[in-house]
């Protein structure tokens, strides 16, 4: 059991880089300006966002407004990922992805898919993540002092909320839809529905195919169950990732061809199961 | 998430726009707004069921409104589309040079059903959204 919870500063440090620099890079990708132009008269606030006044949001929901947003985002998110001024960098990183999070969530709906990385934000915000691979690091401002424990940890609990979040995805399946989930129509409906407009992020239409085989469905959608509440074995049983982290990346990609849902945060989230320690000693005999 | 039922009948939404040329083209809002990433198609049908104005604290404007027709039920479908378009029109007529034919003269959400029974007949014609830029 200790193994699964130690760990190398470099190691955290590395996966500090991974999910901030995630989000670095989506801020770079995207439009806030375009966004500030969408009417404030849409918006549909959801948990604490409500708590913030309508002048907030009129002021906000700006091109200007969303300008400075996104120049704060980018400022803290760019320090975080190479680890400068860390443990401040990380925590208002944190503050400020929620509550960007919160805002694109309070046009559109509760999508989960960047939820475990927010997860991870969290986490990091509060470990010392910047003790290696970091320029606080580098610049002798922090040194890798604290016990295996306090590095290894906190990747195990990234390890374990993904995991929570596969298996309890099955169970939540089979709780809402019980056996009916594993209909012959069950999932060719759900994928023709996200097939048939153009709002969606892709427009594949794949999904039309699924009707003329929907004999093999159940056992197929019966598979993805299975994985999904097997998931957590890939946390203690390393030999088992490979096979597990895989088919994921198979079922993403499917998802995207026949949903048009793709969930690119859920997995780059994936390289929180790569043995850094191991990576890097590689890179040093090679 | 629960599976999809083929009993179920299912409204989706396309948006398209009118170029000066007088062609009709699809415009997918996610090169426009790209930050509602895996978000616009909720975003427009909350907007074309009015959810915006069954909130604990509505706007402002959004109150005006609802008083003006008596009550939310009373509101036409779609009370705040108009400016919604408005917004992805002006985003996608950014686009071009004022002198372009690619340029748009009218936007709309076309609203379509899938009735239920059988994997056919997607596309049942149900209402229409339009705005001259």
């Amino acid at each position: 059991m200790s193994r699964l919870f130690s760990g190398s500063a470099l190691s955290l440090g590395i996966v500090r880089t991974v999910v901030l620099g995630t989000f670095l890079i989506a801020a770079l990708a995207t439009s806030f300006t375009a966004l500030g132009e969408l009417p404030v008269t849409i918006l549909r606030p959801t948990g604490v966002m409500r708590l913030f006044p309508w002048s907030f949001y009129e002021r906000l929901l700006t091109p200007a407004g969303m300008y400075s947003l996104k120049t704060a985002l980018l400022l803290s998110l760019l320090l975080g990922t190479f680890g400068i001024l860390t443990s401040v960098s990380t925590k208002c990183s944190l503050l400020l992805v929620v509550f960007y999070q919160g805002l694109v969530r309070s046009f559109g709906h509760y999508n989960h898919d960047e939820m475990l990385a927010v997860y991870y934000l969290a986490i990091l915000a509060f470990t010392p993540c910047g003790d290696a691979f970091s320029f606080d690091h580098w610049l002798r401002l922090k040194k890798s002092e604290q016990p295996s424990f306090a590095y290894g940890f906190p990747v195990f609990l990234m390890q374990v909320l993904m995991g929570w979040v596969y298996f309890t995805s099955a169970l939540v399946k089979l709780r809402v839809a019980r056996m009916q989930y594993l209909s012959p129509d069950s999932f060719p409906v759900l994928a023709i529905f996200h097939s048939l407009d153009n709002l969606h992020d892709t427009s594949f239409r794949l999904a039309f195919w699924l009707p003329q085989i929907r004999g093999v469905l159940p056992f197929v959608v019966g598979l993805v169950l299975v994985w999904e509440l097997l998931f957590p074995i890939a946390i203690f049983w390393r030999r088992s990732r490979w096979w597990i982290l895989g088919f994921g990346i198979m079922f993403h990609i499917a998802t995207m061809l026949f949903m048009n849902i793709f969930f690119p945060y859920q997995l780059a989230m994936y390289l929180v199961f790569v043995d850094w320690d191991r990576v890097a000693a590689w890179l040093r005999r090679s | 998430m629960a599976g999809g039922n083929l009993q179920t009948g299912r409204n989706y939404f396309i948006l398209r726009g009118e170029t000066i040329s007088g062609q009709t083209v699809d415009i997918r809002p996610i090169k426009l707004t790209n930050a509602l990433s895996a978000r616009t198609w909720t975003m427009v049908s909350a907007t074309v069921f009015n959810q915006n104005f069954r909130l604990g604290s509505i706007h402002p404007d959004n109150a005006s409104l609802i008083q003006q027709f008596g009550s939310v039920e009373k509101l036409p479908l779609g009370a705040r589309m108009p400016e919604l378009l408005t917004t992805w029109g002006n985003l996608y007529n950014g686009q071009f040079p004022p002198s372009s034919p690619a340029r748009l003269k009218a936007i709309r959400v076309d609203m379509y059903r899938w009735s239920s029974g059988r994997y056919a007949d997607y596309d049942t014609f149900v209402e229409s959204w339009r705005k001259e830029l």
